[in-house]
């Protein structure tokens, strides 16, 4: 997207985080190598956004990793973030780095820094695991050669569910934050990205996955450009996949297919069977 | 936009109304609340997500003080004018998070949450730092205690479904209803022993309910094909009557869960 680098960051002014599970032993071989490269930034920017940014980096022993900032935006909201709610970033890095340790499938996190004074908090940034040759499952989608069929839909499915399962709640789920990772000899598998908008809960949160399937639905047809009648039968599956009576995929169902065409209704002016 | 963006953008929006809802004002979990703790007058109490403030003003008479936390400004300045209008002068209104309390261990005795914690989107991560906050007390005596009011889900997943789902198309702040089972579960990993002393049926009236949050027309239409299509089983769950009057019955459950006494 462009060469901007990362802001540098000065050593005195960072609190930093390990990711769940991995050992404070583990993470003080990592954290020297993240302190580089937030000191001397490099790579190349690939997202920006209002308060996101993330870079891509390459270090000589980790590997390729997404470095992501996430900016407090404002001195209102620096303070705020010091005193009365837990930063977006950190929250974001604590979900997904949880998800991670019950077992998600999702790109390795490394570690995260907060950089703040007396009184304020700068940003957040959080280092995870580069994917070489990941593709978005909206990018699939749009690939003539691999239009969707009732495999692929079983395997979003599927993994929606499992996800589900372990408490995830995604929150602001896309075609665009599931991405389907090659893998030698088999089908890629599909993992999930993004945690800004997430919770871990204690266990399957049926009206969350309603919420995430609709989400998911909604961009197939807008980013994959899935058709309508298709993205009725990834609702259905998704239902069966999770759900084990007629009531609940019944109710299931109905759900995601509200939630799904107010969605839609907004944003196109049709519902899914429009 | 962030979750403390979306919930202080629906809650500016809609603040009055909470304060004139008869059933935040006067509902029958209030006085539940107030019978569920044997207060002596000398406590310090929180009210975790104070809204229009009517469980701030409602114990502020008993104790010595109440702090009343919000996310919202808007529904701050209600609870204020709330407690002004009642002649209160021992409630002091913050503005903060759940999930980070913005206060040092042991710094109440009894902390209250009324119909609120459906929005909290770490509620484990809302009663560890209740239980951080609370000082233990002794038996018999309030301390330690906390007082949580929430809308509570089926254990049956096709109703968890279908009350989270129009939950959420009313209020896009909406996160989650808990079932009994899930909410004590969280309070134990927390270290409270906790109890639901009742789940009350409250009848809604699907005019009044929409028109509190300002459902757009949209979600409204959506809500109103759920409550058509909806099975006998889930009908029978929640009251659901559709047609000219229509409304339906919302679980709301209390629970009481207490620290270790001290010593």
């Amino acid at each position: 997207m462009s060469d901007q680098l990362l802001r540098p960051a000065r050593l005195e002014r960072l609190v930093w985080h390990a990711p769940a599970g991995l050992t404070e032993q583990a993470f003080s071989e990592i954290q020297p190598r993240l302190e580089k490269l937030v000191t001397e930034p490099r790579g190349e920017c690939v997202y920006q956004a209002k308060r996101r940014a993330i870079h891509r980096v390459q270090d000589e022993i980790l590997g390729p990793l997404a470095v992501k900032e996430i900016r407090s935006d404002g001195c209102l909201r620096s303070v705020w973030f010091r005193f009365a709610a837990e930063h977006p970033g950190l929250r974001e890095f604590r979900v997904g780095s949880e998800f991670q340790a019950r077992g998600g499938a999702t790109p390795a996190f490394l570690g995260a820094m907060l950089e703040g004074g007396f009184g304020h908090v700068d940003r957040v940034v959080i280092f995870m695991h580069w994917i070489e040759g990941a593709v978005e499952l909206a990018q699939h989608l749009r690939d003539p050669r691999t239009r969707p069929d009732r495999a692929l839909f079983e395997r979003v499915a599927t993994r929606l569910a499992e996800d589900a399962r372990l408490g995830l709640v995604h929150g602001r789920h896309s075609s665009n934050n599931l991405l389907l990772v090659p893998r030698d000899g088999g089908e890629p598998e599909i993992q999930v990205i993004d945690f800004a908008y997430s919770s871990l809960g204690v266990g399957f949160d049926p009206g969350g996955f309603a919420r995430d399937v609709a989400r998911v639905a909604v961009g197939m047809v807008r980013q994959g450009g899935v058709e309508r009648r298709k993205v009725c039968e990834f609702i259905e599956v998704a239902a069966r996949v999770a759900h084990s009576t007629e009531a609940e995929v019944e109710a299931c169902r109905g759900a995601i297919e509200a939630l799904a065409n107010r969605r839609l209704i907004q944003a196109t002016g049709r519902d899914l069977e429009g | 936009m962030d979750r403390f963006e979306s919930i202080q953008r629906q809650f500016s929006a809609a603040a009055t109304r909470y304060t004139t809802s008869r059933y935040h004002a006067d509902g029958p979990d209030l006085d539940a609340m107030l019978g569920a703790v044997d207060l002596r007058g000398d406590e310090r109490v929180l009210d975790i997500g104070t809204g229009a403030g009517h469980t701030a003003v409602a114990f502020a008479p008993r104790v010595a003080e109440v702090v009343a936390l919000d996310l919202t400004p808007a529904m701050l300045d209600e609870a204020r004018a709330l407690a002004s209008s009642r002649g209160v002068d021992n409630v002091r209104f913050e503005l903060g998070d759940a999930m980070a309390l913005p206060y040092p261990d042991d710094a109440f005795d009894v902390v209250t949450c009324r119909v609120c914690a459906h929005h909290f989107e770490d509620p484990a991560a809302a009663v560890r730092e209740v239980a951080r906050v609370l000082r233990p007390g002794q038996p018999r005596t309030a301390g330690g205690t906390l007082l949580l009011v929430d809308s509570v889900s089926p254990e049956d997943p096709a109703q968890d479904t279908f009350l989270n789902c129009i939950e959420v198309l009313r209020d896009p702040s909406h996160v989650r209803n808990h079932s009994v089972s899930q909410w004590q579960q969280m309070l134990a990993a927390a270290g409270l022993a906790s109890e639901c002393l009742n789940v009350w049926r409250v009848p809604l009236g699907f005019h009044d309910w929409v028109e509190r949050m300002r459902t757009p027309v949209l979600e409204r239409q959506q809500l109103r094909s759920l409550f058509e299509k909806a099975t006998d089983g889930i009908r029978a769950a929640f009251d659901l009557e559709t047609g000219t009057e229509s409304g339906f019955s919302i679980p709301i459950g209390l629970f009481r869960a207490r620290l270790p006494a001290d010593g």
